[in-house]
């Protein structure tokens, strides 16, 4: 399934982005309007994945879009 | 030197004495040659700057492994290609197929973002920058191209109505090309204005 593989890209993209990886964890949530990946750090981590003016957050949701186009599923991310 | 002496049959010769200055090229000569190459090697003139471009092996290898991982799980049909007559100047990514408008995104956003998170994690993975440089059937030289002519119609406006203009915000690359486009032209000059995501370039008026 295409929506697993963006779960897994966050996954990557987190993890390779984390000073303390081990702590990235990703929850798949099923609502009605599609999918919401609920995505856990390392409270010290969360800045990286945000970045500054909120960058790299933004670049991921960008990338996330595309699989929601190519899946047909609308897909969020939500950093904890 | 000695430029040595045929002998006969292969017999009786001497052999010739030459001298070799090592550069790019490619060199035939059998005698120690081998070593000659790799001496040259190790003489690398210093970087310039603290920037890397000349790209490593391990460097080149996980940036398509990156590449390869975002294209898979984003399940778009594109392939891509590392072109590599850009080596001293980083790694240049060519992309094309069915999905391809779809990698570039609106305004080119995705295709941005794809190389910002491209150079932030071999940023965080190998301690060093890297210049990426992502192209999509040539959008990038398109929109170099279209910049160059928003730049020169600006200016134009700009001169019949003496008062400065102000562009939409753009990445520094795209505000680079408006600078570069109207270098040249004495009648404006230009400046970037504003921070982070809103900055944009001004092209004001030169009155003489």
């Amino acid at each position: 399934m295409i929506e697993k593989s963006v779960t897994e890209m966050v996954e990557y993209l987190a993890k390779a982005l984390s000073e303390n990886p081990e702590f990235v964890s990703i929850d798949e949530e099923e609502t009605e309007e599609g999918i919401t990946l609920k995505l856990q750090l390392h409270p010290d981590d969360k800045g990286r994945i945000i970045g500054k003016n909120g960058r790299v957050a933004q670049s991921i949701r960008s990338l996330i879009r595309v699989g929601s186009v190519k899946s047909g599923t609308k897909i969020r991310l939500r950093i904890d | 030197m000695n430029p040595g002496r045929g002998g006969v049959l292969g017999l009786g010769g001497e052999a010739a004495e030459i001298e070799v200055t090592v550069s790019s090229v490619h060199l035939d000569t059998q005698s120690s040659s081998d070593s000659l190459i790799s001496e040259s090697d190790d003489e690398k003139p210093p970087f310039k700057n603290e920037i890397e471009n000349q790209v490593d092996e391990e460097t080149e290898k996980l940036a398509v492994e990156i590449m390869d991982f975002l294209i898979s799980s984003l399940g778009v049909s594109v392939k891509t290609y590392l072109r590599d007559e850009n080596e001293e100047n980083g790694l240049y990514f060519e992309i094309e197929g069915d999905d391809a408008g779809l990698i570039i995104g609106r305004k080119g956003e995705t295709l941005r973002a794809m190389q910002f998170l491209m150079i932030l994690i071999l940023k965080r993975q190998l301690g060093k920058s890297v210049r990426i440089t992502l192209d999509v059937e040539g959008y990038r030289d398109r929109r170099i191209n279209s910049l160059e002519v928003l730049a020169e119609n600006s200016a134009s406006k700009v001169i019949k109505s003496g008062k400065p203009f102000r562009l939409n915000p753009m990445s520094a690359f795209e505000r680079r090309v408006i600078h570069v486009a109207l270098a040249e032209n004495t009648s404006v000059r230009t400046e970037s204005k504003g921070s982070g995501l809103r900055r944009q370039v001004v092209i004001f008026p030169v009155r003489d």
